[in-house]
């Protein structure tokens, strides 16, 4: 016995309270260490997601404060009630896009109608994906393969970097476009770039990235940003054309109250499920791409039902849809957040720099968010786990490419789509071709038997099926049961040595009977063995082992053996 | 050749038996001994050690880990006392240190509370209400102290090998009792059980050595190789990895060291 471990088993109403408020389910992993940890964590979170939420809500055509309202409220509750311990939720571009696409049609930017649709669709988004999460639809997260996610990861590693590429160069650059078009407008604008606001950037980014290898254990994200403002205070920033940060509203988030006609809600729910649908693929592919690193086991359920809540809460308070977010989850665990506390303190963090510190933010130069972003971005591509997939597997080195592509130049939910979808069909390729072992021909590991009766029974046939036969199968496995009799004509009687079997479906089972009946016109037989369960139920309540006959299949190789190799020698 | 602890309240005439069994056997009688040697070991004022093992954590405490601190430096010089066998410990925490050591005779002393108020009057001249609020007050720390720190209930008779009760039997029969017991081969050294008591010993001394940096260490060692449980971020896997290598080469006795980093709990 661990002493230090021997903790009383948990008491079922605590484990009933634990599903009910998950947070007591990490509640005693806390410590001083952990907080500590945290509390770090937490300001340099705090300080990323000022200029990240002004950006946002920017994009999706609200004023300011309500980005940092998201930042504030949504994480809170989501880290709360949700599984991952690392993901931090809030405004995110893809959902700050949808939002403005989807209600710049109905109301004008910015306008107090336009503010309210965006709170509905916000609340309307959370009930559908809490609807998802206590239907237990999480399930849908075990499709995104660890491929996909390295995939996805490392593209969007790559995205950030590049929309942060304007900042560092203090690049003039037009809003929102694709990964090829920022490319190109940077390229072309390369030569008008600022030296000054690359001279903030790089010294940001050496600054954290001395941090990161000499200090790990400092705030070495937030350090390296009070290092760009006073780089930036020191050379000037403002006259040498260095953008800073905008001064922000020193208020809390405040009460609102989402639109619940009949009308609205109805005209928002559409576009209210694609918000859910996307935001929840975000965050349950940040929260799985976090946990590789990690190593924590994510239940997806629990994530739907924590980003549900805090959309639904969140639209109460000023907040707009929110989601995971790849930027600051990653600058979350890379600070060394060891609980969901680190987002709890953030939103602290953030509201307190709201209200004493809201002045003093304009000091701090965007070049330097930028350098800080750059690094963090790098840190999030796993060259580790790109290397051992292309080592290992080529399906799994394609998958990996497809969603990498489809991240940079398709819209991010259809980058996973994709991943998921070449995963499937891989899968499926896979499955619909299960390895069939000749027993009977020549040298192999399963061939303890074959040279016997190879020698002496030149019309017998032995094979070993690894896999389902299922209608995807039957092709397959047809075609190799007539290549039998292609190149071998004495081959009448064959042996199915079942162990790999662990699935027939109906097609299989006709698969089966067909066979049994074409070989017992050339005056041989199919016969059976070591059939598990499952597949002999499917065989019985079908009444296919009628047709195949009950005394063609055997419990064991040794019995089939004896009785098929005795009624060759003495037919009836 | 054996070990035994023995668990008591205040005033239950567990101290007396202590010594006349030690004296009997001609054994070595520990007990405040051992916190003195703690205290000095590892350099910590003895009556925060005290505290430490006796009252309850507080909500501060399992923050700051300053308990577990303490009672790490006190196990690890009560394990490498009891390496050297024949001891009667009576004392605070022996049993919740030892429950894995087949040879130590776990024994649990308890008597009236009316009795235990009657000791407490006489030696602290106090009133019987008095007295027995702080009898009530200690028992109740004693018993937190064990089931916050690490779930165990110091009054289910199933975490001892034996309970005597202080009633019927004086101070005599019940160490005539306990003499008889540890005649039995199940309580007798074997190097066995003396294996897997050098490695907790080693586990403790280990976890001394660790605990100012991580007070939460866990380890399990077996033949001189440690394999220690951190709990930490996994980013900072290097950094913990080389700290931990670095402290415990200092202890007696590791030949090799397997760390592993625990970046979360989740119960269920």
């Amino acid at each position: 016995m661990n002493f230090k471990n021997s903790r009383p088993l948990p008491h079922p109403t605590m484990t009933f309270w634990r599903k009910i408020f998950p947070f007591l389910r990490w509640w005693n992993f806390i410590g001083w260490d952990t907080t500590r940890a945290d509390l770090f964590a937490g300001l340099t979170g705090a300080v990323i997601v000022l200029p990240q939420g002004v950006a946002f809500a920017m994009i999706a055509g609200l004023p300011p404060e309500y980005g940092i309202y998201t930042a504030i409220v949504v994480p809170l509750i989501a880290a709360m009630f949700g599984s991952s311990l690392h993901l931090i939720s809030g405004p995110t571009t893809a959902i700050s896009i949808i939002v403005f696409t989807s209600l710049s049609p109905i109301a004008t930017p910015g306008s107090v109608h336009f503010i309210q649709l965006a709170l509905t669709l916000t609340f309307l988004a959370g009930i559908f994906q809490l609807s998802f999460g206590l239907a237990r639809i999480g399930i849908l997260v075990n499709f995104i393969s660890h491929s996909v996610l390295v995939g996805f990861t490392t593209g969007a590693a790559i995205l950030i970097a590049t929309s942060q590429l304007k900042h560092i160069f203090g690049l003039d650059l037009p809003g929102s476009g694709s990964f090829f078009i920022t490319w190109m407008n940077i390229l072309s604008q390369i030569t008008t770039s600022n030296p000054y606001a690359l001279a903030v950037a790089t010294g940001t980014l050496i600054c954290a990235a001395l941090f990161k290898t000499f200090k790990p254990r400092w705030p070495g994200l937030l350090i390296a940003m009070i290092v760009g403002s006073i780089i930036g205070v020191f050379i000037g920033a403002e006259s040498h054309g260095i953008r800073l940060m905008e001064g922000l509203p020193a208020q809390l988030p405040p009460l609102s109250l989402p639109d619940f006609s009949i009308q609205t809600m109805r005209e928002l729910a559409p576009k209210a499920f694609a918000i859910a649908l996307i935001g929840l693929i975000e965050a349950l592919s940040i929260a799985r791409s976090i946990s590789a690193l990690s190593r924590q086991q994510i239940d997806g359920n629990q994530e739907f039902i924590g980003q549900g809540l805090s959309n639904i809460i969140g639209s109460f308070f000023s907040s707009y849809a929110g989601s995971g977010s790849f930027t600051r989850s990653g600058i979350n665990y890379h600070s060394g957040a060891m609980t969901p506390l680190s987002a709890v303190f953030s939103a602290i963090f953030l509201a307190l720099i709201l209200l004493i510190m809201a002045p003093l933010t304009i000091y701090l130069p965007i070049p330097a968010m930028g350098g800080v972003i750059l690094l963090v971005s790098f840190s999030l591509i796993d060259v580790h786990h790109i290397k051992t997939i292309i080592k290992t597997s080529k399906d799994e080195t394609a998958v990996l490419v497809t969603t990498f592509l489809a991240t940079l130049f398709l819209d991010l939910e259809f980058a996973i789509y994709s991943g998921v979808l070449m995963s499937l069909v891989l899968y499926l390729s896979r499955t619909a071709r299960p390895e069939i072992v000749d027993l009977t021909d020549g040298a192999n590991e399963a061939g303890h038997f074959s040279d016997q009766t190879k020698s002496q029974y030149l019309n017998f046939k032995i094979i070993r099926i690894d896999g389902s036969l299922f209608f995807g199968a039957v092709d397959h496995i047809m075609e190799f049961l007539h290549n039998i009799d292609k190149k071998h004509t004495n081959k009448c009687h064959l042996l199915i040595v079942a162990y790999g079997i662990n699935f027939i479906d109906i097609s299989g089972a006709e698969m089966l009977v067909n066979e049994s009946r074409r070989r017992r016109g050339t005056g041989g037989g199919l016969y059976l063995c070591g059939l598990k369960d499952l597949p002999r139920e499917v065989l019985e309540k079908g009444e296919f082992i009628k047709d195949i006959g009950a005394d063609n299949i055997f419990c064991s190789e040794s019995e089939a053996m004896i009785k098929i190799l005795d009624r060759i020698e003495h037919p009836l | 050749m054996t070990i035994v602890t023995i668990s008591r309240g205040t005033y239950s005439r567990g101290k007396e038996i202590a010594e006349k069994l030690a004296a009997a056997l001609n054994y070595e009688c520990l007990s405040r001994e051992i916190v003195i040697e703690a205290s000095k070991e590892f350099n910590i004022p003895e009556i925060k050690l005290v505290r430490a093992l006796h009252d309850a954590p507080s909500i501060f405490d399992r923050f700051s880990y300053g308990k577990e601190r303490y009672i790490a430096f006190f196990r690890a010089a009560l394990l490498k006392h009891l390496q050297r066998d024949n001891i009667i410990y009576h004392g605070l925490a022996g049993h919740a240190f030892l429950q894995d050591i087949p040879h130590v005779l776990k024994l649990r002393i308890i008597a009236d509370l009316d009795h235990r108020i009657q000791e407490e009057m006489k030696r602290e001249d106090i009133s019987a209400d008095q007295a027995r609020q702080i009898l009530v007050k200690d028992d109740t720390e004693r018993h937190k102290w064990s089931l916050t720190l690490y779930g165990l209930d110091i009054w289910n008779p199933s975490f001892y090998d034996m309970t005597l009760h202080l009633d019927n039997l004086n101070v005599d029969e019940t160490v005539s009792i306990i003499l008889h017991t540890i005649e039995h081969s199940c309580f007798k050294t074997t190097p066995q059980s003396q294996a897997k008591l050098d490695d907790i010993s080693l586990n403790a001394q280990i976890e001394a050595a660790l605990t100012n940096e991580y007070p939460k260490a866990t380890v399990e060692s077996r033949n001189g190789t440690a394999y220690v449980s951190i709990r930490g971020s996994l980013i900072d896997e290097k950094n913990i990895f080389s700290k931990v290598n670095r402290l415990v080469k200092k202890v007696a006795g590791v030949e090799k060291i397997h760390v592993n980093i625990v970046p979360h709990f989740i119960e269920d």
